[in-house]
Parts: structure tokens; C-alpha cells; sequence
């Protein structure tokens, strides 16, 4: 009885911490609907795969959402269809790579300035790597859970479209009246002939700003109801686990240099700790933990965490989430490991 | 499936996975198998010390050792050596020790800080674990030095160094300056001091001009340059009368008076690599800048007036019940102040000295007829040592000074010594609390006595003498008479 209240209490803890930082993803997400014109966000973003990577990791510095956030921002990334390379490197990159989570790193741990600066450096570092990795894979789509694939493709014929008819030189039309039955729209004439499909006129009255407001209104709900389903799943199996799991089990686990490294990438993937705070939280076991397991926590936690985990499975295929969380564990025991040899 | 696993990203990932997994094996490996002293072995060590090579003095109280991963407390606080042994506390604060002294280093020392045989302790195991890579670092205080001002020959009038540690004696400043005060700067590379030039003759008290001058002390030999002096505050328009020197040597506070107009009197600051500024309102007598450098007590009217150290502030506080400030701690946590009893019908005449500190405790410490030249608080704020004056009723009222020591804990005054014929009114305690340091001078009434230096009173200083005491926690104090002439010596910091 005591481990379900504690379990509760757990999982309430994390959901309250955690969903307004969902909600401020989901409502930069819902505005870069808006905000940003997909042709010109591709356009401008660089086709260089490590520069991508590198532009993705650093897109965090623009919105500083911790690990709740950040999923929805990338889901809309790949939604608009951004190479997956910048799309997960941001994912990694963000809840480490901006400026209220150095900040908060800075207040914890600025008596050992190497912890705040190796901080930021690694997960760069990881995050360029990771997405430079998925550079290789030039079709987003098989990393793609179904129904995100659905949207994309319907995008990119949109897209496709669109550009074929960019592309396409207006025909060289008699100024002169054609005989036949026509669409008056706002001005354009449109004969009723077998092109009228392919042109797709909009009979919609141009967006007004109200019905804008409403689209994006529309769009948080859905974002909402669907990643904080997850988050909800996340944060209830990051909670039983802890309860089950106690954190004085995983502490124990570290009885020496190897073993603390991994015994704190665990705890930060099971406490599921938001990336703001984690420093914080870190300090803690400043007595007790060597700088590198602590330096471990800190990247490894907010790349990947349980509550986490449930977000991204609403984006990615499970067996792309194993490839990203072998490689950041992967990539983080290292990086760790080799800063104790020097420190 | 098999469709899918040949999707490019599959393959890729697979690969670096596989790759760094080799790559952690041979980490791991490496690290075991490779012995103590190879590269790829983490054990256990120190990783900074605050005081590595570094210079440190009396203000000075810790040191920090970092370790790399955190270590069985017991076994690190039982292997730390220093040697000389420095009495102090262990505190922990993470893998961090720092180690706070109970007593000042002694100066002109070099000190050798050793940990080996100390082990590393993880939570989770309750064994203890690798030993510590043997440790050694090393510090040296400053050396031990004082200043005073010369009083025969070639000496006279001028600043002498007298360095202890290096056994030498240099002569600060140019044969045409007669110094009248002076104070060193914190860290004993530079002396504040007020002189006259010669040439004025009977009127060196009021041409007073703020200079300074670097000791050159705590430097390696072969960087060792001759004194040079530097003009701080010139005397055209304004007299200069006394000043201070804060403690962190970033303002100096002195009081002016216009030449042309007399009425304009007050304290002006001169801040680093600025002009002078009047301090505003603040006419008074005796001053001094309290430890946090931010604050001057100035006596005023009849009580201390503590203001902040701005042009035009408003006062901070007004101490009506005490009538000067004595001395300040150290650490800036306490002051001896003294009352003169003008409330108190049957105290009247006498003069009360009272500890008080920042925790609001007022505590008498004595009350006399005599006077209260002047206080030091020991380094380590347990003891004050006092010049004091005993008033003899003989035929005429007579004042004997004395010297004596009083417990700030329990209220005991142990007179060390009585000094006849004392006329001046400072003492210098060490900044390790070894030694104090005082005068006895002869002065001169006599009018033919121009350009020599003068006491506290104006009179001609003809003759005198330095003494050390060396305090001891016994009833008996070694006093001993130093071969130097002169008078007003100070320690450096």
C-alpha cells in the first residue's frame, strides 16, 4: 500500500514537473506551424550533413525547452520535413543546450566550471555524432511511427505538388476569350477542364487571423492529447520503476570509477529528472559520486529518460530508439570515462 | 524485417554500436589491466589545492583539497600531514576537504602538506577502496617583516624594513623626507606614509604630502628593485592631517583643511587610480575605517558616527553611549570601543572599555582612571593586549603606563609589564600573534630641534628605543630590547 502512494506521489511529482514544460514544446510546435514557411525553413536549413547536425544541436539556444519540450518541436521539425539528422540531434541537443539549463547547471556546479562546460561540450559532441549518423538515411520515413508518416507523406505531395507546379512555365494562353465553362475565384479564371484537379484551386476564403488562432488552438489540443498520453505512460512506468527500483539500489551499484559512471546513467534515466533541475539534483551526490558518473548523469539524463521514452515512441520506431539510446549511452560511458583519466 | 534491416541508418547504427562497444571493452580492459602508474588507470587522487605555491598570510584561515572521487573521510583526515604542523578542523563538503586553522601560519615559513594511505569510498561499497596516489604540495607564508622610522644618522626621519625572514634592512624612502605616519598595504608590497621635505623646516607638520613606496618583500631575490617612491596626494591647496588605509587597500581616507579657508575641514577619499573627493558632511575628530572597507567610524560630537564610505551618504548608525573606537578585530566581527562615563555620575572621570560585536553582545571589559592609549586584538580574537595608563595620586597626577593582556572569554586582565617614562601611545601585534611590537622614545621641548621627527603630542623625538614582546599563553612574557634605533614600528601584514 505504501509503495502505490509512494508510487503515486512519484508519478504526480514527475507529470507536474514535466507538463508545463510539454506545453511550452507544444506551443512553440503549434506556432512554428504558423510562424515558419516549411520551403523557406528547407531552403535555409544546410544540406551538409555534420552542418546540419551541428545547426539541429544548436537550435536548442533558440527555444530553451528541457526533455518534455523538445519532443514536440522535433515532431513538427520532421512534420516539415527536415532531414531526420537535424531533427534528432535537436532532440538530443535541446534539453542540455540552452541557455536556462547552463544557466542552472552554471548556479550548481560553478566551483567546478570543467562539470558545467564538459556539460555542454559532450552533449554537443553526442548529439553531432547521433545526427550526423542518421544523416545516412536520407528518407525519413522508416524511422517514422505510422500515423506520422500518414502526415508526412500527405505533406510531401502537397509539397511535390506544389513544386510541379512551380516548376511547370504557365502555358501560353490567347489573351483573347477562350469559349468553354469556367470557376470565377477571386479573380482568377479557372476553366472546368482536366487540369481544374491537379490546380486544386482554394476555395476557402483567404486565413483570417481568428480562424489562425483557431488552427492553433486546434493543433495544441491535438499535440497535447496525444504527447501527454505519453507523457502520462512515461511518467506512470518511470514511477512504478522507482518504486520497485529504489534509487539506494541503483546508488549501490556504484562501487567503483566504471560502475558509478553506469550506476548514475541509470539513475538518470529511471528518476526521469527534467533538464533544468537535474543539476540540482546532481550536487547531491557530489560526496559520494566521482565528477565523471556525475558529468554522466548530467548528459546522459536529458537525452534519454523513461518518462521521455514514451514521447518519443509517439514519433520514432522503437528499434530507432534503441539505435539513439545505445549510442548516447554508448557515447556518454565513453566521453565520462576517458575525462577521469584526467581528472 | 529483413527488408528493413537494410535500410542504411540500420546498418550504420549496428556498426558504431558494435565499434564502440570494442571501444568500451578496451577502456575497461585497459584500465585494469595496465597497473597503477599507467595512463589509462583511475585511481584515486588529490586534484587541486588552494594553496599549491601560493604565498599566504595571517588573513588566510583555509585550505581547500579537492579530491577526484570521494574518499573515506577517516582515513584521509588521519594520513594528512603538514609540516610544521598547523593546528586546525577537517570540514567536508562533497569530495571536498577544507582544513581550517585554529592559528595563524607562523611567517617567513615554507610548508610541506603530505596525504598518502588515504582511501577511496564509494556509497555503495562498504569496503574501502584504492589507495590515494601520494600527495605532496607546498605553501609558504610571508615573511616576517616590520616597518619603523629611523631615529639616528643617515636613518633618521626615513622608513626602515627591517626583514626578519631574509635578515636584511633597507632604507624606503630619500634622505629629504621626514615620514610622520604611515601604513603598510595588505599584502606588504606597498607602504602608505605621510612626509615632509626637509627644507620645511619648522613647517613639516603642515606641508604633509601622501606617498607611497614598495617594500619589495615576498619578492625572489634577482626581482628585487630599489624603493621607488609615488606621489599620492599633494599638499598645494588643502593641508593633509591624518589618514587611513582600508583593509583591503582600495581606499584611503584622510583629513584636509583648506589653506585658503579654514572652515573647509572634512575627510576626503581617494579611491584606486582616482582624484580625491570630499566624504561630504562629515566634520569630527579621531576616524578610522572599519575591516569591511566599506565603512569609516569617525568621532563626533559626543559619540561615533559610522558612515558609509560615499561622498554625501547619510550615516549609517550612531554610537551615542561610546566615544572612540579602539581597535577592530581582525575579521571585522568585533570592536574594542571606549566609553567615557559622562552619563554615569559615579563612573564620571573614568573610562569604561567594552567589547562589542556584530551579534549585539556589549560586554565591559574594565573600567579605569587612567587612559586607554590603545588595543590590539590577538589573531586569533581570544586575547586583546592593551596599552593602558595607571593614575598616581602621588603629589601631582601622574599616568604610568602599562601593558597588559585581557581574556575576551572570561574578563581576566593580567598586567604584563609597566613601562616608565612611555610616552607614545601605539603597540603592533604580529600578524601570526608572535610578537608586539612597541617604543619608548625621549623627546625634546626644545625649539632648536627642527627637522626631526615628532611624537603623537608635536614634541621633538631626540632618542628611543624598539622593544618586542612575545606573547606566551604562561604568566611570564619574553620582552626583548632590539638593536635598532628608531620608533613607530608596525608589522608587515
Amino acid at each position: 500500500m505504501v509503495q502505490i502512494h509512494n508510487a503515486f506521489t512519484l508519478f504526480l511529482s514527475l507529470l507536474v514537473e514535466a507538463m508545463p514544460f510539454l506545453l511550452i514544446g507544444v506551443l512553440l510546435s503549434s506556432s512554428l506551424l504558423f510562424l515558419i514557411d516549411e520551403r523557406q525553413l528547407i531552403t535555409k536549413l544546410p544540406k551538409n550533413p555534420l552542418l546540419g547536425a551541428v545547426v539541429g544541436s544548436c537550435i536548442g539556444f533558440l527555444f530553451p525547452v528541457c526533455e518534455c519540450g523538445n519532443v514536440p518541436v522535433a515532431r513538427r521539425l520532421l512534420l516539415k520535413g527536415v532531414s531526420p539528422s537535424i531533427a534528432i540531434s535537436f532532440l538530443l541537443a535541446a534539453p542540455t543546450i540552452n541557455p536556462v539549463v547552463i544557466w542552472s547547471t552554471w548556479i550548481a556546479f560553478g566551483e567546478q566550471p570543467f562539470i558545467v562546460i564538459l556539460r555542454v561540450l559532450f552533449s554537443l559532441a553526442i548529439a553531432i555524432f547521433i545526427g550526423f549518423i542518421f544523416s545516412n538515411q536520407t528518407n525519413s520515413q522508416p524511422l517514422l511511427q505510422p500515423t506520422l508518416v500518414k502526415r508526412l507523406t500527405r505533406w510531401q505531395s502537397n509539397y511535390d505538388l506544389n513544386k510541379v507546379n512551380l516548376e511547370q512555365k504557365p502555358e501560353k494562353v490567347s489573351p483573347l476569350l477562350q469559349s468553354g465553362s469556367f470557376l470565377l475565384n477571386r479573380g482568377q479564371i479557372l476553366a472546368m477542364d482536366a487540369s481544374l484537379g491537379e490546380k486544386r484551386p482554394d476555395f476557402l476564403p483567404l486565413p483570417s487571423k481568428l480562424s489562425k488562432f483557431y488552427l492553433f488552438s486546434e493543433n495544441v489540443v491535438q499535440e497535447l492529447r496525444e504527447l501527454g498520453g505519453m507523457l502520462i505512460l512515461g511518467s506512470a512506468i518511470a514511477a512504478i520503476i522507482q518504486v520497485f527500483v529504489p534509487r539506494e539500489f541503483v546508488l549501490s551499484l556504484g562501487q567503483n570509477a566504471i560502475t558509478s559512471i553506469l550506476a548514475m546513467m541509470l539513475l538518470s534515466a529511471i528518476v526521469s529528472i527534467c533538464s533544468t533541475v537535474d543539476s540540482f539534483f546532481a550536487l547531491s551526490f557530489a560526496a559520494t559520486f566521482t565528477s565523471s558518473s556525475l558529468l554522466a548523469f548530467l548528459i546522459f539524463g536529458p537525452m534519454i529518460d523513461i518518462k521521455g521514452i514514451g514521447l518519443m515512441l509517439s514519433v520514432f520506431k522503437p528499434r530507432i530508439i534503441i539505435y539513439i539510446f545505445a549510442l548516447a549511452a554508448q557515447l556518454t560511458f565513453i566521453l565520462t570515462f576517458i575525462y577521469g583519466y584526467m581528472f | 524485417m529483413n527488408q528493413r534491416l537494410l535500410e542504411p541508418i540500420d546498418k550504420t547504427a549496428i556498426a558504431v554500436i558494435f565499434v564502440f562497444s570494442i571501444l568500451i571493452g578496451l577502456l575497461v580492459w585497459g584500465s585494469d589491466a595496465c597497473g597503477k602508474d599507467c595512463i589509462f588507470h583511475t585511481g584515486p587522487q588529490v586534484s587541486n589545492f588552494s594553496w599549491q605555491n601560493k604565498l599566504v598570510g595571517g588573513e588566510d584561515r583555509a585550505f581547500i583539497l579537492t579530491f577526484n572521487r570521494p574518499m573515506d573521510r577517516r582515513s584521509v583526515e588521519k594520513n594528512l600531514v603538514i609540516n610544521p604542523p598547523l593546528p586546525g578542523q577537517f570540514s567536508w563538503s562533497g569530495r571536498r576537504l577544507a582544513y581550517t586553522l585554529k592559528t595563524p601560519v607562523l611567517y617567513g615559513e615554507t610548508y610541506q602538506v603530505q596525504l598518502a594511505g588515504a582511501k577511496e569510498k564509494f556509497a555503495g561499497s562498504n569496503d574501502r577502496g584504492e589507495e590515494i596516489q601520494p600527495f605532496v604540495g607546498e605553501f609558504r607564508s610571508r615573511d616576517r617583516a616590520f616597518v619603523y622610522i629611523g631615529s639616528k644618522g643617515e636613518e633618521k626621519g626615513r622608513l626602515i624594513l627591517q626583514n626578519w625572514t631574509e635578515q636584511t634592512k633597507t632604507i624606503l624612502t630619500p634622505a629629504n623626507l621626514i615620514v610622520f605616519e604611515f601604513k603598510p598595504y595588505p599584502q606588504g608590497d606597498k607602504i602608505l606614509f605621510s612626509a615632509a621635505e626637509k627644507s620645511s623646516g619648522d613647517n613639516a607638520l603642515l606641508t604633509l604630502q601622501l606617498y607611497t613606496v614598495a617594500t619589495g618583500i615576498n619578492q625572489s631575490k634577482d626581482r628585487q628593485v630599489t624603493p621607488e617612491i609615488e606621489l599620492i596626494l599633494d599638499n598645494h591647496q588643502y593641508q593633509n592631517n591624518k589618514f587611513d588605509l582600508s583593509q583591503d587597500g582600495k581606499v584611503i581616507v584622510v583629513q584636509r583643511v583648506n589653506r585658503q579657508n579654514h572652515n573647509d575641514f572634512g575627510l576626503w577619499i581617494i579611491r584606486e587610480d582616482r582624484q580625491p573627493q570630499p566624504l561630504g558632511d562629515s566634520p569630527g575628530g579621531d576616524f578610522s575605517i572599519a575591516p569591511d572597507s566599506k565603512t569609516i567610524a569617525v568621532a563626533q560630537g559626543e559619540g561615533i558616527a559610522l558612515l558609509p564610505l560615499q561622498p554625501d551618504a547619510e550615516p549609517l548608525d550612531f554610537l551615542s553611549k561610546f566615544g572612540r573606537v579602539v581597535t577592530f578585530s581582525p575579521d571585522g566581527s568585533s570592536a574594542i570601543m571606549v566609553n567615557y562615563n559622562k552619563d554615569n555620575p559615579e563612573l564620571r572621570y573614568t573610562r569604561s572599555l567594552f567589547y562589542v560585536n556584530n551579534l549585539g553582545v556589549e560586554k565591559e571589559l574594565l573600567n579605569l582612571e587612567g587612559s586607554i592609549l590603545d588595543c590590539k586584538f590577538h589573531p586569533n580574537a581570544t586575547h586583546l593586549y592593551c596599552l593602558l595608563t595607571k593614575l598616581e595620586k602621588a603629589e601631582e597626577y601622574r599616568e604610568e603606563p602599562y601593558l597588559a593582556k585581557i581574556n575576551l572569554q572570561t574578563g581576566e586582565i593580567l598586567p604584563i609589564l609597566t613601562l616608565p617614562e612611555y610616552q607614545d601611545s601605539k603597540i603592533s601585534m604580529a600578524p601570526d600573534g608572535r610578537g608586539i611590537l612597541f617604543d619608548q622614545i625621549l623627546t625634546t621641548d626644545l625649539v632648536s630641534a627642527v627637522n626631526v621627527p615628532t611624537d603623537n603630542s608635536g614634541k621633538a623625538i631626540v632618542d628611543s628605543r624598539l622593544w618586542l614582546l612575545i606573547p606566551s599563553s604562561a604568566k611570564v612574557h619574553h620582552i626583548e630590547k632590539l638593536p635598532l634605533a628608531g620608533f613607530h614600528p608596525q608589522w608587515i601584514p
